[in-house]
């Protein structure tokens, strides 16, 4: 038996690997249908369809940031509660520029507790004002707080996609939206879900033996994603595309992507996204030289990351005005921060 | 949808609605371009522009309800795209694939804060560019009691100097440096004085004020009383935003060495261009010895280290007794029985009565090599002053003679005079002015001194009868109204004390490593880079009312500068003048 022949995957270490499956186990409880589009499990190469390049490409994403962890005391048991920002908004390419939507953008914060009693937290400083909306989150640990937040940031990401999508009255739009569709009751128009890291393969390992073999800007026929105990949900359409061809140190599947639309949308419409979404990504691979997470944190999206990361404010000063608006507010409520979230995993 | 709207930006920083409507920028206040007192910088509003030069205000408030008027030059400009972290994201960003946004800021030299109090101004304060009072203030234009014209800024704007600093009130001199050529230093320093005469700073003054004027260059001086018929409609819009007039200076007297030759040469300027209202000018044989005018002979500053200069003090003295001796009504001297009446045989009585080895006695306690040094000079030197120093003239010597206080504007033209006669005809016409103004003890009438090519009258190293003068000059011409305008190619070579006694310091194009001299300190490091680049009729002016250096630009003279360009004299004027 030959040696195996063993290649990198593209990810820093850091951020983990864009592949989180084992390849083996077919993912429980759900069923695939691959042959919704074609019959033959074959490359489709939409370069060749005419009118398969968009005009415009909108990337919705978010990012959210605990500010700190708390103790709540209220005599009895300590609850957790923890502050928490996020943002999300949207970047659109197109006419050969890339700019942020500034108006999509949605900047929230959150103090989340686990049960009992809270309110909202204002902070002031100078002319500024935090306004933390209290949210109870009942037998939730520090972890569920840590959740509670990303689901509320996932939340706020599904709507603008979606409020973007209804708002596209023409064809000449494509809305991207980062990680899987959330709500599956959308009609989800010119909308599509890119995930960049690889949670199950769905396809049988014959079957991905043709994503290694895709080229550029080439993706894998449609197949449907459908819960079998769920005979009313049509699941969800998805393909796999390569967004870039690295280096041969670099294993081939490295450098794909997968999409999906909602499985409502009609099957013409959704090969059309499809196709488009195909023909476009590649333009948007960062390249491994730019992003530890490359080839599939798009380039638009890592700026629009920064940019969001940069409106939820300066981390330090925040937690300093938090812990200053706390000292003067625990004369009457009785709420302890914890260290600061990277010392605790420090 | 609008995209990255400044309006939400602008709104975050507004102030109690008590800044500009529409300003220009906003002060910065990051960790990398911080504000403080004496320089700041603005986010410059993507709806506006701020270039180099401009004058701009801030107003920021103080705790208290007070509020500081800051005003300050834009001397830097630098544009960057934000969000961008890698060269290559300027390609990403035109392939519309990165968001990036344009973010300009400008960098402000503070020139002035209203009351006094040094804070910086606050980040987020609107900033305006200033213009009339504001821009008055920020230049201390407000506080001139007298102002006189520099020229305009590249917006048009004009831009004033203190008179008070010209004048010997507080300061005196101006010093411009340049590369020839390109620099227009000597035009410049005309524009200075027609600012002055033509101008309302001198007032009552300016009718009485001289003005000696050494052209050392070419012809370009010969036509100041000329107006120049090529004046453009631009330049006439720029004396009147200066508050001049435009047309040539109103009254000069040009004067030119005589030509060589006999008797009747004597009486005619060595003038190329222009003879008709040039007047040849001479000395006697008997003023030279008289003033003892032999040293500045020996103005080379190697002389002055040897033991020549004994030498030429023997001498001076001995011809000042023959002066003495001989008949006053004449312009010969007698010296040894002889009448001495042209140059030639001045020098071959001197050296009769010098060398030792033809029994010579005057100098007879020098050593002969250095009496030999002497006499090679000084008939080296005969050829090319001998046929300014002569008593054989037949007409008025009088008339001949540099009278510098006869017009406003006396012009010598020693464009055709070997170097050496060169230094002769400064240096003695500056050491009789000093003298004559020394011996009045007045400060008034104001007298200014265009001196180019300093470097080679007053150089850095050494010391010469002229670099006398010129220091004289620099040091107490102040106290006396005498004003020396000078310039040279590089302050550098020049005596530092001449340099440092000027309270104008201007530069036109610069060697980009002279620039980069310690001369040039005033300039702040954007200015020293501009220098290099400035075209002609462009020059950066510092002074001492401000802080920061200015770029000014001047108009065109409104004299003619060579002959195509100057209108004929009125005919009808002329005959006028033959009937009287």
């Amino acid at each position: 038996m030959q040696p195996a022949a063993v290649r990198l995957l593209s990810w820093a270490p850091q951020y983990g690997t864009s592949m989180m499956a084992d390849a083996e186990a077919p993912p429980p409880r759900v069923d695939i249908d691959t042959t919704v589009e074609q019959s033959r499990w074959a490359a489709v190469v939409p370069r060749s369809i005419p009118g398969a390049e968009v005009a415009t490409v909108r990337l919705v994403d978010g990012v959210r940031r605990v500010e700190a962890h708390a103790f709540a005391d209220d005599g009895g048991e300590p609850r957790f509660g923890l502050f928490g920002s996020f943002a999300v908004g949207a970047v659109q390419c197109g006419a050969g520029r890339a700019s942020f939507i500034e108006d999509t953008l949605r900047l929230e914060r959150r103090y989340l507790q686990a049960g009992g009693e809270a309110a909202d937290v204002e902070v002031r400083l100078g002319r500024t004002t935090l306004r933390f909306l209290a949210e109870l989150r009942p037998e939730a640990s520090a972890n569920g707080l840590v959740d509670a937040l990303n689901r509320a940031m996932l939340d706020a990401e599904a709507l603008l996609a979606d409020s973007l999508a209804r708002d596209d009255r023409d064809d000449e739009v494509l809305t991207l939206v980062d990680g899987p569709l959330r709500r599956p009751q959308s009609s989800g128009r010119r909308l599509a879900g890119y995930v960049k890291r690889v949670v199950h393969w769905y396809v049988s390992p014959a079957e991905q033996r043709l994503l290694a073999r895709l080229g550029t800007g080439e993706r894998t026929p449609l197949f449907r994603v459908s819960d079998p105990t769920d005979t009313v949900d049509p699941g969800r359409l998805c393909w796999y595309v390569r967004i870039a061809d690295l280096p041969a140190t670099f294993h081939p599947l490295s450098g794909i992507l997968r999409l999906e639309t909602h499985g409502a949308v009609p099957l013409a419409r959704a090969v059309s996204v499809a196709d488009e979404a195909t023909s476009v990504l590649p333009r948007f691979a960062s390249s491994l030289a730019r992003d530890p997470r490359a080839p599939q944190n798009l380039v638009p999206v890592g700026a629009l990351e920064a940019y969001l990361t940069h409106r939820l404010g300066d981390r330090e000063w925040i937690r300093r005005a938090l812990t200053a608006h706390l000292a003067r507010a625990n004369t009457t409520a009785r709420l302890v921060l914890e260290p600061a979230p990277e010392e605790l995993s420090a | 949808m609008t995209t990255h709207g400044l309006e939400a930006f602008a709104s975050a920083f507004a102030l109690d609605g008590t800044g500009p409507t529409d300003p220009a920028g906003f002060v910065l206040g990051t960790e990398r371009n911080a504000s403080t007192p004496l320089e700041f910088w603005v986010y410059v509003d993507p709806e506006h522009y701020l270039q180099l030069d401009d004058v701009v205000h801030v107003r920021s408030p103080l705790p208290d309800g007070q509020a500081i008027d800051v005003y300050g030059v834009v001397d830097e400009v630098r544009a960057t795209q934000e969000g961008v972290r890698f060269a290559s994201d300027v390609a990403l960003t035109r392939a519309g694939l990165l968001p990036a946004e344009t973010a300009i800021v400008a960098h402000v030299s503070v020139t002035r804060v209203e009351p006094e109090i040094f804070v910086p101004p606050v980040p987020g304060q609107p900033v305006e560019r200033a213009t009339a009072t504001a821009r008055d203030q920020a230049l201390f234009f407000d506080q001139m009691r007298t102002r006189i014209p520099l020229g305009v800024s590249r917006a048009g704007e004009s831009i004033f100097g203190n008179f008070d600093f010209l004048n010997g009130t507080r300061g005196a001199h101006v010093n411009i440096s340049g590369i020839s050529g390109v620099a227009t230093k000597t035009s410049y320093a005309m524009f200075l004085l027609y600012g002055l005469l033509e101008g309302s700073a001198l007032g009552n003054e300016a009718a009485s004020a001289r003005s000696l004027v050494f052209n050392v260059k070419g012809e370009d001086l010969l036509f100041l009383d000329r107006v120049n018929t090529t004046l453009s409609p631009l330049d006439r819009e720029r004396y009147e935003a200066l508050g001049l007039p435009w047309h040539p200076f109103g009254s000069v007297a040009f004067f030119a060495p005589a030509k060589r030759g006999g008797k009747g040469a004597a009486t005619v300027p060595d003038t190329g261009a222009r003879m008709e209202g040039v007047t040849g000018f001479y000395w006697t044989i008997r003023e030279f010895c008289a003033e003892g005018y032999l040293r500045f002979l020996f103005a080379d500053a190697d002389d002055d280290r040897s033991q020549v200069g004994y030498v030429v003090d023997l001498v001076t003295t001995q011809l000042r007794g023959a002066a003495r001796a001989s008949r006053g009504d004449r312009p010969s001297v007698e010296v040894g029985g002889a009448v001495i009446t042209t140059f030639d045989e001045l020098v071959e009585a001197i050296a009769t009565q010098t060398d030792p080895d033809l029994g010579g006695m005057w100098a007879s306690r020098a050593a002969a090599g250095t009496v030999h040094a002497f006499l090679r000079r000084l008939e080296a030197a005969a050829p090319h002053v001998g046929h300014l120093i002569r008593g054989d003239a037949a007409g008025d010597d009088a008339a001949h003679r540099v009278d510098w206080t006869r017009s406003q504007v006396t012009v010598l033209d020693l464009n055709r005079l070997h170097d050496r006669a060169q230094r002769f005809v400064v240096g003695v016409v500056l050491k009789r002015m000093f003298e004559e103004r020394l011996a009045s003890g007045h400060s008034r009438p104001l007298t200014f001194v265009v001196l180019d090519e300093l470097n080679k009258y007053a150089p850095r190293d050494g010391s010469s009868p002229i670099k006398d003068v010129l220091l004289d000059i620099a040091e107490r011409g102040r106290s006396l109204g005498v004003v020396l305008i000078g310039a040279q190619q590089t302050a550098s070579e020049v005596e530092p004390r001449v340099v440092a006694n000027c309270s104008f310091r201007i530069v036109g194009r610069l060697d980009a490593a002279e620039a980069q001299r310690g001369e040039y300190g005033f300039l702040t490091q954007a200015a020293r880079a501009r220098a290099s680049l400035l075209k002609p009729g462009s020059l950066i002016v510092q002074q001492p009312d401000i802080p920061v250096p200015l770029l000014v630009q001047f108009p065109r003279p409104a004299w003619a500068t060579r002959p195509s360009e100057a209108e004929e004299p009125n005919q009808d004027a002329l005959f006028a003048r033959f009937r009287s």
